[in-house]
């Protein structure tokens, strides 16, 4: 009776993952020059942390794949996929900007927005923000006819620092659900509603390749009950658990 | 800077390996504690133990119990249980007129847990109860904890009423999943082992479902998944599909995620004939035809060992696909080995199972239910864990039993009713 089969990226991916980061970071070291003396950071390098220095570009965009780790017994028999990241930013004018975010890796999707306010300083900033997130997943598989929906909340925090061909950030977010349901066929598994679910702290490095192309590599720990992804576990464990994420963005322009 | 932009790389590969190893799994070790209230104390007649089972009254600070408790005995100690997935295993002595208990308390659906000791006193019930004449009033009272501290919180139990006349003519099969309940609250115990099947009665168990495959020499064992893997094992010298190994390889280089040994399906079945109190035994097979030729005959035998030993247990081949059921239906007598078909209540008929299992997200299907009890048959329904669906398929449904990696709720919700 296999009772969850749902994503899983194994410690080995993380790892080949984690590998290709290193030998880009590594390989690029001989282009940190080229930009340092460059006062205006966007004209040297596009960001998605540091949107409000002296912009000429309304939207910003950035498509990217992430690999997760849930853990083991919330996932059992895994099946691995990555997950697709789409983020686009609309500069508004007062150091206003906003944001939406399509995540997807097909029977699971999160596609969010939200404003964010940025202070920005010579070699860095600081930017708030709201993030509401609507989530959807369904999967016709063995007979199961399984499909969820709902509302999350991301109110969050990021301080990003430049040096260099990088920029530097650190970003925390709170995940409050309002409302989630699961359903096989048409009876309702689960549906919560109203709850703290943890928080996520991230640490994003966004390094300029050749001319402007910009990598951006993330990990993040999501600290949380409910990982939406993970819908199809249909747990019922009443636990914070830690889920590494691990992703690489390229930013569009 | 050259120096300094590599130092910064590499501290953000440390980060990252960090970040990585930060999604350990872990275990909620059953509390431990350092002295003993129960040396010294007699055991409990069988008489009285009954006299103390039914449905209680719950006062408790600190922590959410519910209003009601459900008291049970078992083969090894005494299960509370309560209707959020809570739930005690008490172990109890008499001495002075006195009844007193210890034990811990754990969350099935959570991690909390602690230790627990509670006392019924001579005059609130347990001078009766020790004397085996029934009472009509049995507090126990005493304090529930934390982790290994002493117990501190106030845990106050008061005798509503005895179970059910429906509830105790009824045999209701309450069967945990993968031999103990896939030990969903971090009990630090492997599932599909001899532990689990040991343990797994604690919870309020009847009966279990233990997932068979066969080995390379065509030895049967319990396992869950096709490979070997770090979920089920511990790091070893082998890897890969676990049916490419012979039974002799596994016995010596693997050990589950606990440390047991893969046991045997003859090893597990002679345990739970032997050893245990539980009544039915579903055989899930992960394995085709090859696994049925192995599975078949073990079996057999083992029916035939239970019957000498007279010992009342169902053991049953579990059908859960067409290629199974095609592969069972090549088999001369399979009309007079008993199974348990999840596929259709005709597919059911086709192979004379004993048992219909339905997946529950089928619902209730209370029609074709009373149609299978009609027949003589049985139903159960599989793999039920949330606590809502639980209680509705107990209230609501018609099911003579329900497998689940939650027998403490299973076991609240069914004793609970009127």
């Amino acid at each position: 009776m296999n009772c969850n089969n749902c994503l899983d990226l194994s410690t080995g991916n993380l790892q080949k993952l984690l590998a290709i980061v290193l030998i880009i970071a590594f390989c690029n070291q001989n282009l940190k020059g080229q930009v340092k003396d460059q006062k205006n950071l966007e004209e040297v390098m596009p960001s998605m942390f540091l949107t409000q220095s002296d912009i000429k570009t309304k939207f910003r965009s950035s498509i990217g794949l992430s690999m997760v780790q849930p853990p083991k017994d919330l996932i059992e028999m895994a099946f691995q996929a990555p997950l697709f990241n789409y983020r686009l930013i609309y500069q508004l004018p007062g150091s206003f900007s906003i944001e939406g975010n399509i995540n997807t890796i097909f029977v699971s999707n999160q596609i969010s927005l939200g404003p964010k306010y940025e202070i920005t300083k010579k070699d860095g900033g600081i930017r708030i923000g709201w993030d509401i997130a609507f989530i959807a997943g369904r999967m016709k598989h063995l007979g199961f006819d399984n499909s969820t929906h709902g509302w999350l909340h991301y109110p969050n925090i990021s301080g990003s620092y430049h040096w260099n061909s990088m920029i530097l950030t650190l970003k925390a977010e709170a995940v409050v659900v309002s409302f989630i349901k699961t359903k096989t066929g048409e009876n309702e598994v689960s549906s919560s509603s109203n709850f703290y679910n943890g928080f996520t702290g991230g640490f994003y490095l966004e390094q300029r390749l050749h001319k402007n192309n910009v990598l951006i590599f993330g990990l993040k720990d999501s600290y949380v009950k409910y990982y939406w992804p993970t819908w199809l576990a249909f747990s019922t464990f009443n636990r914070f658990y830690h889920i590494p994420e691990l992703s690489v963005c390229w930013i569009l322009r | 800077m050259m120096g300094k932009m590599k130092n910064q790389i590499l501290l953000s590969a440390v980060f990252l390996l960090l970040f990585v190893e930060c999604n350990r799994d872990f275990d909620i070790p059953i509390p431990v504690s350092e002295e003993s209230t129960l040396v010294g104390k007699n055991p409990l007649a069988p008489a009285s133990k009954a006299l103390m089972e039914g449905i209680y009254e719950v006062q408790a600070e600190g922590e959410n119990l519910g209003d009601t408790i459900v008291v049970k005995w078992n083969r090894k100690s005494l299960l509370f249980a309560c209707n959020n997935g809570k739930y005690f295993v008490m172990k109890a002595g008499a001495g002075d007129s006195k009844i007193f208990f210890e034990g811990y308390w754990r969350n099935a659906y959570g991690d909390d847990t602690g230790l627990c000791t509670m006392t019924i006193d001579k005059t609130e019930g347990g001078d009766d109860i020790l004397n085996i004449i029934p009472s009509k009033k049995i507090v126990i009272r005493g304090w529930f904890g934390y982790g290994d501290s002493n117990p501190g919180q106030p845990l106050t139990l008061t005798y509503l009423r005895p179970f059910s006349e429906k509830v105790q003519k009824r045999n209701f099969n309450i069967l945990a999943h993968r031999g103990g309940g896939r030990t969903s609250d971090k009990l630090p115990v492997s599932e599909n082992s001899l532990a689990i099947i040991n343990f797994t009665e604690q919870l309020g168990s009847t009966g279990i479902e233990i997932d068979v495959r066969v080995t390379r020499d065509k030895i049967a064992f319990l396992y869950h998944d096709s490979g070997i893997n770090l979920r089920l094992t511990k790091k070893g010298p082998l890897a890969g599909e676990i049916k490419a190994y012979s039974w002799n390889e596994l016995s010596n280089y693997v050990r589950l995620i606990h440390g047991e040994k893969i046991p045997s399906l003859e090893e597990a079945l002679t345990f739970t004939i032997d050893s245990t109190n539980l009544n039915f035994v579903y055989l899930d097979m992960k394995d085709g035809k090859e696994a049925l030729e192995v599975v078949i005959p073990i079996q057999k035998k083992m029916i035939k060992y239970a019957n000498e030993q007279n010992r009342d247990i169902t053991i049953v081949v579990g059908i859960p696909n067409q290629t199974v059921l095609e592969d069972f239906m090549k088999f001369s007598d399979y009309q007079n080995i008993p199974s348990l078909c999840e596929l259709t209540v005709d597919d059911m008929k086709k192979v004379n199972a004993l048992v219909w299992a339905p997946r529950w997200t089928m619902g209730t299907q209370n029609d074709l239910v009373r149609q299978i009890h009609g027949e003589g048959k049985i139903a159960i329904c599989w793999t039920i864990d949330n606590p809502n669906w639980i209680k509705n398929f107990i209230t609501n449904g018609q099911f003579d039993g329900l497998l689940t990696n939650y027998p403490t709720v299973v076991t609240y919700h069914y004793y609970i009713q009127q």
